[in-house]
């Protein structure tokens, strides 16, 4: 049996929006284990963001608020902590990398200094120590003549390069978890690939369990080991890649995968999962898809439904799925 | 988003735009005096041609200069040298006053629909405001076409004395398209329309361009660097790199048969959402170099797959290699 690395069970966070507190991430359960890569899918405002900065407690508190739930890593609950050792977790064990290379790194800083800052500061390394460790990093994160780019500063740097950089900080303590938030979505599909490439070759290499955020199905069929899709706050469907793909349970995962349009298959019209996004004030009653679902009843405009195992390893919060498979 | 039939019945004649050799290059001003250091040829010598009532699309990545060609064409940005001919008119020829008049036959709808509506005008307004300035609906009149043409947007016509900011980014899309139909245009340039669009509101703008198109006939040209959505919508595609397009055919050619070595890897570098075996791909090295100062000869030649001594000499021209497909490779003249 696989050996879970990290184990979220019931996490609730909050945001005080306009003086009334929303439930952004509404009680979710999930485990990553080691050395794989677990695939986060949802639209905008579904919680993927929110739940990978829980993780670290990287929520700006106000107007944010962890209200509930574990998180244990190791067995220890980083919900729990104090500074001193989440500080320790950070940058180290766990470690981050965020959509927009521009703005995540500091523009009055070298490349290399930013860089070795987490080097010395996790692992007591002198300054010339950590300049060759930081050297090494960008030769493997595929950066050309490192020696030199090594002090260039982030604005002398491509959108490819400066995600690149960003890579190459947060493996430099090789981490045992990295949580990937939308790292291609920035950049041109040439350079996405390039960047897909590196991350897969690096977790081979260094065995490290990945989280990838993304809105993208072609990225997660192509790079993660299991998927969880996110809906307004909520998992709705968790399971392996080629089950997900093949035999989607969600209607809203079913609707995902039929509404993009393909490059291999002849056109056709694309479906459609009418309505949109329900905003976080106005949350419906019931399962939060109801009111965008095709297949909705009156039980699913009351109830709210929960994760329901389909089979081993595929769950799926929907009681049309649930019906179906109490009454076989 | 014209099915393959329709545009096998459209004839050669049937040209809406006709883009001949069109340049575009930015000064670099440096120093007191401000004086040229160089140029970025952001375009640099393209040609195409849209057919009524068809889709074109093109593809590239950032800073290949697939916007500029967009705004050339409606004028918003004057070119540096070339021909647009819109229905047989050179609109970079045109006066103030002839250009107002062919304006009203193109539009654009433009990527973010959060920057591109005035956040103080309501929808309705900024739906009806072009037939104002063109005087084409004025007063009742006007009222009536823009819950017309709200309706037909799939918009409540109730919420046009509603702001922007009270509409989700699809529906400001929405408010985007209607006030690009207002003046019954006969060709809109659509520049990545549904790139900044979550997946389940992408289909249905991408739906309604296309009943769009059906109901009235209008050529799109459509831009984006998404190339699933490119080959869902258009019936041809070219596809440019660094101010140059390397390729054009119809779509079903270029995505089953592509020749250009580029377009060969944009396409393996799409990421398929299905997990049936693993493809084969073509990770391509380094990146897009500086329009300031392109390499010689054939422009993509330093990150090629398949580069030969004459590929860092030469240039190669967009040669067709059947009636319907071109290609800009030396691979394929010779």
């Amino acid at each position: 049996m696989k050996e879970k690395l990290i184990e979220i069970k019931g996490l609730k966070t909050e945001f005080t929006i306009e003086g009334v507190p929303r439930r952004i991430i509404d009680d979710i359960s999930f485990e990553i284990y080691r050395g794989e890569v677990l695939g986060v899918v949802g639209e905008s405002g579904s919680g993927k963001s929110v739940t990978a900065k829980s993780i670290l407690r990287l929520i700006p508190s106000p107007p944010g608020k962890i209200t509930g739930g574990e998180i244990l890593f190791d067995g220890k609950d980083i919900l729990q902590m104090d500074m001193d050792n989440l500080m320790k977790i950070r940058g180290n064990a766990i470690s981050m990398i965020f959509q927009e290379p521009m703005s995540s790194l500091n523009p009055v800083f070298t490349c290399g200094d930013q860089i070795k800052e987490g080097v010395r500061l996790h692992q007591n390394m002198d300054n010339k120590a950590a300049r060759q460790k930081a050297i090494e990093l960008l030769k493997m994160v595929g950066i050309p003549m490192p020696e030199q780019r090594i002090d260039s500063y982030p604005h002398e740097l491509s959108g490819g390069m400066r995600q690149r950089i960003m890579i190459a900080m947060a493996l430099s303590c090789s981490p045992q978890l990295l949580i990937a938030d939308e790292p291609t979505t920035a950049l041109d599909p040439t350079i996405q690939a390039q960047i897909l490439d590196l991350i897969r070759k690096v977790q081979k290499e260094i065995g490290m369990s990945v989280m990838y955020i993304t809105h993208d199905l072609g990225v997660v069929a192509e790079t993660c080991d299991r998927v969880m899709v996110m809906y307004a706050g909520q998992i709705v469907e968790k399971a392996d890649v080629a089950e997900l793909f093949t035999k989607p349970g969600h209607p809203y995962t079913q609707g995902l995968l039929k509404a993009i349009p393909r490059l291999n298959t002849k056109r056709e019209r694309l479906y459609v999962i009418k309505g949109m996004v329900p905003h976080f004030a106005d949350m419906p009653v019931g399962c939060s898809f109801h009111p965008r679902c095709p297949y909705a009843d009156a039980r699913c405009v009351e109830q709210k439904p929960t994760l329901f195992a389909i089979k081993e390893g595929h769950m799926a919060a929907c009681w049309k799925i649930q019906g179906t498979a109490e009454r076989e | 988003m014209a099915d393959s039939t329709s545009t096998t019945a459209n004839p050669c004649g049937d040209v809406l735009l006709d883009v001949k050799g069109l340049k575009k290059h930015y000064p670099i001003k440096k120093g007191f005096l401000k004086r040229i250091v160089g140029y970025v040829k952001a375009v640099d010598g393209v040609d195409f041609t849209i057919h009524r009532g068809e889709t074109f699309g093109l593809v590239g990545e950032s800073g290949c200069g697939k916007t500029t060609i967009g705004k050339s064409i409606l004028r918003l940005t004057d070119a540096t040298g070339g021909q647009i001919l819109f229905d047989g008119k050179d609109i970079l020829k045109l006066n103030k006053e002839e250009l107002r008049q062919e304006r009203r036959h193109m539009q654009i709808i433009f990527q973010d629909p959060y920057g591109s509506l005035n956040p103080r005008m309501t929808v309705g307004e900024l739906i009806g405001e072009p037939m104002i300035k063109h005087r084409t609906a004025t007063g009742k009149e006007n009222e009536r076409r823009v819950k017309e043409l709200m309706e037909i947007c799939d918009l409540n016509p109730r919420h046009n004395k509603r702001y922007p900011h009270e509409f989700s980014g699809g529906q400001r899309q929405r408010v985007g398209v209607a006030r690009a139909l207002s003046l019954n245009p006969k060709l809109i340039v659509c520049d990545e329309p549904v790139s900044a669009l979550d997946v389940s509101i992408q289909s249905q703008i991408l739906n309604l361009l296309e009943d769009l198109q059906k109901q009235f006939g209008i050529a799109f040209l459509f831009i984006a660097h998404g190339m699933a959505v490119v080959k869902h919508v258009s019936s041809r595609v070219g596809v440019m790199y660094l101010g140059k397009i390397v390729e054009v055919a119809k779509t079903d050619f270029i995505f089953d048969n592509c020749h250009h070595p580029y377009t060969r890897a944009l396409m393996s570098a799409i990421p398929i959402p299905e997990v049936t075996g693993k493809r084969e791909r073509t990770i391509l090295q380094g990146e897009v170099p500086n329009p300031l100062n392109p390499p010689s000869g054939c422009r993509f030649h330093p990150r090629c797959p398949m580069v030969m001594d004459i590929c860092r000499k030469q240039e190669p021209e967009l040669k067709g290699i059947t009636p319907d497909h071109s290609v800009a490779c030396h691979l394929t003249s010779c």
